[in-house]
């Protein structure tokens, strides 16, 4: 019974997932919100706004806010040494109906739901409830961003 | 809006520009020259949260209605009328009251220059916390 709800709740998710890894984190997220991959963008900063934000870019004729790095290091309990300057790939996110980017290291893989060992039990989440824990791939734990909760923090919450 | 002439100047490493209808006078502190009181003055380092220590050498007299109000600048640079810089909104995720004298950004290709609404700025909750009082020293 079990099971059966569990391939229930399997059938409703995306079947494709960008993997990429922030330090020697894995993280995970739904392929279909990923809009564009771009390397080396100068980010500026804003005032007055939350410090989740690093800052905006410019991207196709808009100011793209950029999700600081710290977010997902801080749940991962992660500490970026400050010689490694922060992550130079940037994807940007289709959420809450705009355009988020995020930061990270490098693209692992885009990967099939049946490709990662799912957890049995719930899925805990991390500090912060930004990331939550959610399998292994490649013999690596394996994080999944919760869009839902990173849109509220960026919103001040 | 972007053909709009703007001052453009620099704070606490940050750019912004003011639609010039609202600037009054600017003075060179470092001239030597006598400096008219112009209302209250307000640390708009402060007010943005991007505050840093500075001698700031510039003041910026501003006129909005029939109030005067002015603020020191790290610099200032020519008037510009941004006709060849990109416009952009200011990110609708971001929004907040806190944060609505901050109209949008002119990208001239090297970087985002604020622009900022000189009435929002008055009628924010921020300005009355960021006053200078006459004779305060300044942090």
């Amino acid at each position: 019974m079990a099971n059966l709800e569990r391939k229930g709740a399997l059938a409703a998710e995306p079947d494709s997932w960008l993997v990429f890894a922030i330090g020697s984190a894995s993280l995970a997220v739904d392929l279909i919100r990923v809009v564009e991959i771009q390397e080396g963008r100068d980010i500026f900063p804003v005032p007055l706004v939350t410090p989740k934000i690093l800052g905006a870019a410019y991207w196709r004729d808009q100011a793209l806010p950029v999700l600081s790095p710290a977010v997902f290091e801080e749940a991962l309990g992660q500490v970026r040494p400050q010689v490694a300057g922060r992550p130079e790939l940037l994807a940007v996110l289709e959420m809450g109906g705009g355009w988020l980017g995020i930061l990270f290291d490098r693209i692992v893989r885009v990967v099939r739901t049946e490709e990662i060992e799912l957890r049995e039990e719930p899925n805990p989440l991390l500090q912060s409830g930004v990331l939550e824990l959610w399998g292994r791939y490649r013999d690596h734990a394996l994080y999944r961003l919760n869009l839902e909760r990173i849109l509220e923090r960026v919103r001040g919450g | 809006m972007a053909e709009q002439a703007h001052l453009v100047f620099r704070l606490a490493g940050y750019s912004f520009a003011l639609d010039i209808r609202s600037v009054a006078k600017i003075h060179d502190l470092a001239a030597g020259t006598e400096v008219p009181a112009w209302g209250e003055e307000l640390d708009l380092a402060r007010y943005f949260g991007v505050e840093e220590e500075s001698r700031r050498p510039f003041r910026v007299d501003v006129s909005v209605g029939d109030q005067a109000w002015c603020f020191r600048a790290d610099a200032v640079e020519d008037i510009q009328g941004f006709g060849l810089a990109v416009v952009l909104a200011f990110p609708p995720m971001l929004r907040t009251e806190e944060n609505r004298a901050i109209q949008g950004f002119f990208f001239d290709g090297l970087r985002f220059i604020h622009q900022v609404d000189a009435a929002a700025i008055m009628s924010s909750a921020r300005f009355g916390a960021s006053h200078l009082r006459d004779g305060e020293p300044r942090a």
